[in-house]
């Protein structure tokens, strides 16, 4: 597989009373026909990795770093190239599509000048694209000249899915595109974006905090904690093999319906960005806590190929559970 | 001859030990105005079980199907449109004077989804601990009341609680407030304790805490509970019994392993096999029913689920299933389920 898009060295600052670094030094990598799941708790940065990717950061700007999209830098691209790119290479799909799509167009017209704002395709060519994109997504064609509300939430998340399709794109980043959906609907969902995905082989950057749903359809994880990358592995790695405490935390906080055990969760709550711990940024909140994770940054690691996680312990080669 | 009916019944009272709270045939209507129209929103229809002392109940459903509502008519919050509610031996079905109200409140408290909106930020967190104290006169004076605020906090896993007991809720974090809304139930010594969803606002990290710190105290002081949640991991882990509801009504109820292990309704299966979970991979594969659930003004007739279910049948479109018992304490309501019709069972 090759790299679709490289994140280097990549960090964001929202601007205000205090300026807030929410992601700092991050680096990542996107495979060409992966789903790379992305997983963290409110506030660590994942939604604004979303908003950066596609350079939609609202009071917030990219103060460092690049982000390698096919060979182009996104972070210096002006907005013409942006608009070029937008849709027709990357796509986003948001967590809530009530208000994402506007009440008061019907969702043809917004599919429809979505295809036209970032392509030169004749208005009855681009309605039929939109009727052959609900279909895809298995939403009656005869629902384009509905209006949101009219549609329940599972198919309103299908035509948000069906628009990021619209230009096919090589990258669809979904933030939290199933969370608030009940799990029957979540299943059709994500076993549409999965059939679609094997179908026209676009990439996913799907942003969750749900880590069960994360382990059930992701090929490789990656972890943040307050605003830094902590690990990142296949699938099999993360599951089985865990090597940074949060991510063994994380994986305890999630009870299993089908075996009974008990679960201690992590202490502590994450801490508020405006004042992030020094050093090892989980510190305050992990067990195997030293001198040295309360001052320095921990490096990466690189445990194989795949699996590389930022922790002391690990640098140290203590190998701990 | 009057003696010995005297004594059976004193016999049978003993043999039969009355569950803390028994819901029958429970509904409620809704009237929701849609431009001149009123149209009726059948929210819980019908829905029938019962909550032994310190037992936790669960009842798991997807959004919608009126699980919520089900907690706020125990707790009184809203009136029922019929049915029974008893508690503790007393009924609680129609309207209630405050008196009433009063009594039934002081044993049967709420913890509520959101501590971002269940506490009031211009209070301090002992105000909203010694408020339930003095209105339903439990305590007299302030310093006591204090006294047990610091005791219940002590208890939720505030420690020390004299760092906590003077803050406002702004200065917590959500996990804190949760513990300080599950602090304000428990402060009354109540028998029973209604959780909506009491962790799905919190950090995922979190939740585990909270889950422990509500099963520690369910056992520690032989409460009993009932959760409503969306998320069947956390119901098996938290739950004794489980109750699976659906547009309205109950489908399946029984223990929550038998249940996990042995689910009889299909509705109940599809529920199993759509939850992503840890252990197992099981989300990608087997069927998907199609379609959502019912509109709640418009129910089909029948069983509710026919329109998705993968074994309708003739029978399911006309008539509504009874309970049929599929193991000890297990029932489902399903034409499709064969069991002994034996016992009626609530």
């Amino acid at each position: 597989m090759s790299v679709l898009c490289e994140i280097c060295d990549l960090s964001v600052t929202y601007f205000g009373d205090v300026d807030v670094k929410v992601i700092e030094g991050l680096n990542m990598t996107i495979e060409e026909g992966e789903i790379l799941g992305l997983a963290g708790e409110s506030g660590c940065g994942k939604s604004t990795l979303a908003m950066a990717l596609t350079r939609l950061l609202e009071n917030g700007e990219i103060s460092g770093g690049r982000i390698l999209f096919q060979g182009q830098d996104l972070v210096r691209a002006s907005e013409e190239e942006l608009r070029k790119i937008r849709w027709s290479r990357i796509s986003l799909v948001t967590q809530s599509a009530m208000s994402s799509l506007n009440p008061v167009l019907t969702i043809g017209e917004q599919i429809v000048d979505a295809i036209q704002a970032h392509t030169n395709t004749k208005t009855r060519e681009a309605w039929k694209r939109a009727e052959e994109l609900l279909s895809i997504v298995e939403v009656d064609p005869g629902r384009v000249h509905s209006f949101p509300h009219e549609l329940s939430g599972g198919m309103r998340q299908r035509v948000m899915i069906a628009m990021a399709l619209a230009l096919q794109p090589d990258l669809i980043v979904m933030d939290e595109p199933t969370t608030a959906l009940d799990v029957v609907v979540q299943k059709q969902v994500i076993r549409k974006i999965k059939e679609l995905q094997a179908k026209f082989g676009f990439s996913v950057l799907f942003i969750t905090h749900d880590m069960s749903l994360l382990l059930s359809i992701a090929d490789r994880i990656a972890i943040m904690y307050a605003g830094r990358l902590v690990e990142i592995g296949t699938c099999q790695e993360i599951r089985t093999a865990p090597r940074h405490p949060y991510t063994r935390g994380l994986l305890n906080s999630f009870p299993s319906v089908f075996e009974r055990r008990e679960l201690t969760g992590i202490g502590g709550s994450p801490p508020s960005m405006l004042a992030p711990p020094n050093g090892c940024r989980f510190h305050e909140r992990c067990t195997l806590v030293t001198e040295r994770c309360r001052t320095e940054v921990p490096r990466v690691t690189n445990l194989s190929a795949t699996h590389a996680a930022h922790c002391h312990l690990l640098e140290e080669g203590v190998t701990s559970g | 001859m009057r003696r010995i009916v005297i004594c059976l019944r004193k016999v049978l009272r003993v043999a039969e030990t009355p569950a803390l709270l028994e819901v029958e045939h429970l509904q409620k209507t809704f009237e929701v105005r849609a431009g001149l129209r009123t149209r009726k929103l059948h929210a819980v229809t019908d829905v029938s079980f019962t909550v032994s002392d310190g037992r936790a109940t669960v009842i798991v459903g997807e959004s919608g199907c009126g699980k919520s509502t089900v907690v706020r008519l125990i707790a009184r919050l809203l009136t029922p449109t019929g049915g029974t509610i008893r508690f503790g031996g007393s009924s609680y079905g129609g309207r209630l004077r405050r008196r009433e109200l009063l009594r039934l409140r002081s044993e049967v408290q709420m913890i509520f989804q959101d501590p971002f909106g269940s506490l009031n930020s211009s209070h301090s967190i002992g105000y909203h601990l010694s408020r339930p104290l003095f209105n339903y006169r439990k305590c007299r004076t302030a310093s006591e009341a204090r006294e047990r605020a610091l005791q219940t906090l002590e208890s939720v896993g505030l420690t020390p609680a004299g760092d906590y007991i003077d803050k406002y809720p702004h200065e917590l974090s959500g996990g804190q407030r949760q513990r300080v809304v599950i602090a304000r139930a428990l402060i009354v010594e109540p028998k029973l304790i209604l959780a909506d969803e009491p962790t799905s606002m919190l950090d995922v990290s979190i939740r585990m805490d909270i889950l422990n710190l509500m099963r520690k105290l369910q056992r520690e002081r032989g409460l009993a509970f009932l959760f409503i949640t969306h998320d069947l991991a956390s119901a098996r882990y938290i739950g004794d019994d489980l109750l699976v509801m659906y547009a309205g009504e109950l489908v399946e109820g029984g223990p929550v392993d038998d249940v996990v292990s042995a689910p009889a309704h299909p509705y109940t299966q599809l529920l199993l096999s759509a939850v992503p979970d840890v252990e197992r991979n099981t989300m990608l594969e087997g069927e998907t029913a199609p379609g959502e659930p019912p509109n709640l003004s418009q129910l089909p007739p029948g069983c509710r689920f026919h329109p998705r279910c993968p074994l309708a049948m003739d029978v399911c479109r006309k008539e509504a299933p009874k309970r049929v018992q599929v193991g000890e304490n297990h029932w489902a309501a399903c034409h499709a389920v064969q069991g002994n019709p034996g016992p009626k069972v609530i």
